[in-house]
């Protein structure tokens, strides 16, 4: 800890840290859905009472409190189409990134959900609307995690 | 839904993470403004002294200073310079780190009444120079300084106190 | 003073010390085992008070959002408090006021700590507490205060570390019977204090867990309760109060805002003398200390009286003033947030005669939940009756 002295000499700031270190588990239906994408299939859970489906499952419809067991789950092709998405070129500090980073706002064929994941091609290639589909990481390197997506690409 | 129910990790299953998870390292740095009256009270402390404030209306002398008086709500301007000695409120003996490590030499934090604030008015310091057997409750103590030129208008500028 | 308030449901997940479960999922198994213990659906719901401990915890910032739609607050008016280790009972306290006040009809209260997503320990989260400038540079540890605390408690009335031990001996032995509990066990005196010195007078064993977990009731007004239930339990009394957060200036030995606290909430109830008008408590006990403290604030016994109370017996579920029967945080856990509302939930089925093999000896008609929290500085309290 330090802290900074104007010209009076007046102590003014006290500089500190709060030490934050998070370890997040996934959750029953989380793992249900990072174990599907570590085996590159997309799990989507439906409730009946509400006929909507969400990607990523759920434990529970958030609208009617049902309870969406294992057996709700049902695989869901991989494909979807490009709702929105922005180019960033800070980062989470703030500085100017070379290349700038692709995130968008995708809705998979067959479900209700948005899903935000980052898109591979190039900017000038990109518009709203069009079909897009997840590209894995290769096996061994997939671990039940968002990650193992490395990103989507259009399909022509 | 069935009451009574989750499932448990056990240390095992923890340690081997058999589960899936992320993990988050947070940034979180601060500047802390001191304000006023803190801001003062560390400059004393740089001076080698402890300062308190006095209350214009219950006439509290109280420490760490403010510059409010919670009670009657009134401003409170008047720096009065205490002792640097007092006596010990209560005290712990602490064998443990904050993320609960074992100390190798245990810690002796306590709550010191400084003379010449109102009765009852601590602040949150270290003992030291004394066998943790020997530390009670009621006992005088007087702070130990840095030197003046190591003095950085810290709350460490005092070392801690011991027994005198 | 408004409508008449009744808890018609409670639910709640059993205590762990780390949880697969997400804290949505945890607040999602809580709400609706409350909702399914009245016969309740999500739509007979208008609104949603949420009690949480700091964000650091579950490291997710915003958390009362993040935790909306596992408590059922989609779509509805939705608000989530806050006021430390307090937090579990000034929930009751503000779902009281949403069903008094006739805004809302029915409301449910959820209450939820995911506590284990902290790296390495849980209790580097508290650190904050301390001032940033005059205290934390002296590299504070959360016990230190407790501890600060307990011997300040003791020197003043000249109690002993046995007599405390007490507490965590009867209330890890009443969790034995708590479906819920993370750490029952039959202990001894001797076991306490021959524990681990953490940070001495406060040993291991003196303290509760940290846990994930998370707990929910159903509120409801006078006209609509019946629909819910036979056995309705009213809310006669809420109190809370807050010091100084400048805690080194106040003399620790006493809680005199679990005092103020408590005479809020006995003036609500008509109550005129505590002792003989309540039947069973559950004041907050995350160290063994803090129970008897909290007796004495509660005005259940004189100050420094409560140990007696202890070695004589009157605490256990068969004696005159039943103290923590569910085990309290030292046996079932101490999810903060869901700790507190655990408390409030044990009264409820104690009043209605559903707390199982840990129903007190006599028949009571109305008891306390306390809880406690901030930098020692906040007393909440909610009295029940049937
Ligand atoms: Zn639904
Ligand atoms: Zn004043």
């Amino acid at each position: 800890m330090e802290q900074k002295e104007n010209r009076k000499k007046e102590i003014i700031h006290f500089f500190g840290q709060l030490p934050v270190e998070s370890l997040y588990t996934a959750g029953i239906a989380g793992e249900r859905f990072l174990l599907g994408l570590k085996e590159g299939k997309f799990l989507a859970n439906y409730c009946p009472d509400c006929d909507f489906v969400f990607l990523p499952p759920k434990l529970y419809c958030e609208f009617c409190f049902r309870e969406l067991k294992e057996e709700d789950l049902k695989e869901i092709e991989n494909k979807g189409i490009l709702l929105s998405y922005t180019f960033t070129h800070i980062d989470t500090n703030g500085n100017r990134l070379e290349n700038p980073i692709i995130v968008g706002v995708i809705k998979m064929n067959g479900t209700d959900t948005g899903f935000v994941h980052k898109l591979l091609n190039k900017i000038e290639d990109i518009e709203i609307g069009m079909e897009v589909e997840a590209v894995f990481a290769p096996k061994e390197r997939r671990r039940g995690s968002i990650n193992d997506i490395v990103g989507f690409q259009r399909i022509d | 839904m069935k009451n009574f129910f989750a499932t448990p990790l056990r240390d095992e299953d923890f340690k081997k993470k058999n589960f899936c998870y992320e993990t988050w390292i947070g940034n979180c740095f601060y500047a802390w403004d001191c304000g006023k009256a803190i801001g003062r009270y560390l400059e004393g402390l740089k001076e080698g002294k402890i300062l308190g404030v006095k209350c214009p209306k219950c006439e509290r002398i109280m420490v760490p200073p403010r510059i409010f008086c919670e009670w009657c709500f009134v401003l409170v301007e008047d720096f009065v310079e205490l002792k640097d000695t007092g006596k010990i409120n209560t005290f712990s003996i602490s064998y443990i780190s904050w993320d609960m490590k074992r100390l190798e030499k245990p810690q002796i934090p306590a709550v010191i009444e400084i003379d010449g604030a109102s009765p009852g008015y601590g602040i949150l310091h270290l003992i030291s120079e004394v066998d943790p057997k020997d530390v009670k409750v009621g006992m005088r103590v007087k702070a130990v300084w840095k030197e003046e030129k190591e003095r950085e208008g810290k709350i460490t500028d005092i070392k801690y106190f011991r027994p005198y | 003073m408004g409508r008449r308030v009744a808890i018609v449901g409670a639910g709640m997940t059993k205590f762990v010390r780390r949880a697969k479960e997400t804290g949505k999922e945890l607040a999602y198994y809580a709400a609706k085992a409350a909702l399914d213990s009245c016969g309740a659906k999500l739509k007979d719901i208008d609104a949603v008070v949420l009690g949480s401990a700091p964000d650091t915890f579950d490291g997710v910032h915003m958390k009362g959002e993040y935790l909306s739609c596992g408590a059922g607050a989609f779509g509805k008016p939705y608000l989530r408090c806050y006021v430390g280790g307090g937090t579990g009972v000034f929930s009751v306290a503000v779902g009281w006021y949403y069903i008094a006040s006739g805004i809302f009809d029915t409301c449910l209260v959820v209450c939820e700590e995911k506590m284990s997503s902290y790296q390495p320990h849980p209790q580097g989260a508290f650190l904050t507490i301390f001032d940033h400038t005059t205290e934390r540079p002296l590299g504070p540890n959360l016990l230190w205060i407790f501890a600060l605390e307990m011997q300040r408690y003791m020197q003043t009335y000249g109690i002993k570390k046995e007599e405390i031990a007490l507490v965590a001996v009867k209330n890890k032995k009443n969790a034995l019977d708590h479906p819920a509990a993370q750490i029952a066990q039959e202990i001894t005196v001797e076991d306490v204090l021959k524990s681990e010195v953490l940070c001495y007078p406060v040993q291991r064993l003196d303290v509760s867990p940290v846990s994930d977990g998370a707990c929910a009731i159903v509120m409801t007004n006078e006209y609509l309760a019946r629909r819910f239930t036979d056995k309705p339990v009213w809310v006669s009394g809420v109190g809370w109060c807050l010091d100084t957060a400048y805690w080194t200036n106040r003399d620790l030995c006493y809680p005199r805002y679990v005092e103020e606290a408590a005479r809020m909430a006995y003036k609500m109830a008509g109550i005129r003398n505590p002792r003989r008008e309540i039947d069973v408590v559950e004041p907050y006990d995350p160290f063994d200390y803090k129970e008897l403290h909290h007796l004495e604030g509660l005005l259940l016994c004189d100050r420094g009286e409560a140990p007696q109370l202890l070695v004589d017996g009157k605490t256990q579920r068969d004696g005159e003033l039943p103290v923590c029967p569910s085990g309290g945080l030292l046996g079932v856990g101490n999810p903060i947030s869901a700790a507190g509302l655990m408390k409030v939930i044990e009264i409820f089925w104690q009043l209605r005669g559903e707390a199982g093999k840990r129903q007190i000896a006599k028949k009571a008609k109305r008891g306390l939940a306390q809880a406690w929290g901030d930098l020692m500085q906040v007393g909440t309290v909610v009295i029940l009756e049937v």
